[in-house]
């Protein structure tokens, strides 16, 4: 796991007021953790803030999953 | 769902937008005023749900009597229409037609545009497009955030070559990412992003308040923006005197935590102070004309 990981779910879990207990690999991003489209605001912005990525709508075609979601940021970090 | 009794659609169709383009270049804005007289009495009569909203805007908000409430009704129907009829001559090319006047803000809120990312916030008062021609050179950076359904409208009307749209749009749909990645993208890239504070589509999504002394629901959406995306916030208003337009701009200021809910309630709080205020000077452009309050 990247060393910003537990940061960045640390800070979501508070911003979005959700039991970090929720934020397993597997957890459905809608379904389980309820995100919905403003809780996007809170994942773009965190995720520059705290990784210094800046993630686009395109990135997230086929994302379902916290675990794809931590992926993909890995995968922007080191392109 | 909405807030009830709105179903973001608004009332016309292309023929109409066409059909009225055609009135305000050969007879002009007079003429269109004077033609409202009559089409006003008739949507007071056949738009009851629009006619009960703003009957009691005035008898429960303002607490006026019958006699005088059924004056202000028939005139704030006049007053919505002359708006509209504003709207389209400016979608027509015809802002030579109005003058406008800044008020105090106006300095500071340039100053922000031109440092880059700045989120305005206005209301279905008055008639916030008139601004789109007095950005000038800064409306090519302006996105509006409209519904979905309007904005299918005036993409109709540009495509016919009817209006002209100075500024950008970014339609949205409930519960869709686009628009939410979009907003946040042309922030980041320094442009300006327009969007309106006082009707919500999602249920869940809606902050409980008092304003003008009665129970009333806000839309969280762009309050969430305005506290997290960390540009600056703006409350924008461009307020109908006669033919001419006053612009209000008030810069959002906050003392809690950037990004947190208390922060999202203090940029509403503020918001609604400021609409209480336009409201008192302006009561007759209160535009959302359905059952807005509890």
């Amino acid at each position: 796991m990247a060393a910003y990981t537990e940061s960045l779910i640390d800070r979501l879990s508070e911003e979005l007021e959700i039991s970090r207990e929720s934020f397993v690999p597997e957890a459905l991003l809608k379904d389980d953790l309820g995100f919905d489209s403003l809780d996007m605001v809170d994942v773009v912005v965190l995720v520059e803030e705290i990784v210094g990525v800046r993630l686009k709508q395109s990135d997230f075609i086929g994302v379902r999953t916290l675990g794809q979601m931590l992926d993909l940021i890995e995968s922007k970090r080191q392109e | 769902m909405s807030a009830e009794g709105w179903d973001a659609k608004s009332r016309g169709n292309a023929l109409g937008y066409r059909v009225f383009g055609f009135f305000l270049h050969c007879f002009g804005l007079n003429f269109a005023y004077a033609n409202l007289t009559y089409v006003v009495l008739y949507f007071v009569l056949a738009a009851p749900k629009q006619r009960a909203a703003v009957w009691d805007y005035y008898r429960r908000t303002w607490h006026y009597g019958r006699l005088k409430s059924i004056w202000l009704v028939y005139l704030h129907f006049y007053r919505f229409g002359q708006c509209l009829v504003d709207k389209m001559a400016m979608l027509h090319g015809l802002t030579d037609k109005f003058t406008f006047v800044k008020e105090d803000g106006y300095d500071e809120f340039l100053q922000s545009l031109d440092a880059g990312g700045v989120l305005m916030i206005g209301a279905h008062i008055g008639a916030w497009e008139m601004g789109s021609p007095f950005f000038g050179d800064y409306a090519g950076r302006l996105h509006i955030v409209m519904f979905d359904v309007e904005y299918q409208k005036i993409k109709e009307a540009m495509h016919r070559g009817e209006v002209q749209v100075p500024y950008h749009i970014i339609p949205v749909n409930d519960g869709e990412l686009d628009s939410i990645f979009r907003i946040s993208e042309v922030l980041q890239e320094k442009h300006y992003v327009c969007m309106q504070g006082d009707r919500y589509v999602n249920d869940a999504r809606r902050e409980h308040i008092t304003f003008m002394g009665r129970e009333a629901d806000f839309p969280q959406g762009p309050f969430i923006v305005g506290a997290k995306m960390r540009v600056p916030v703006y409350f924008y208003f461009s307020m109908r005197e006669g033919k001419q337009y006053r612009f209000y701009f008030y810069k959002a200021q906050s003392n809690e935590r950037v990004g947190s809910k208390a922060h999202q309630s203090d940029l509403l709080r503020q918001y609604a102070m400021v609409l209480e205020e336009m409201l008192h000077r302006y009561p007759q452009q209160w535009f959302n004309l359905y059952q807005f309050w509890q």
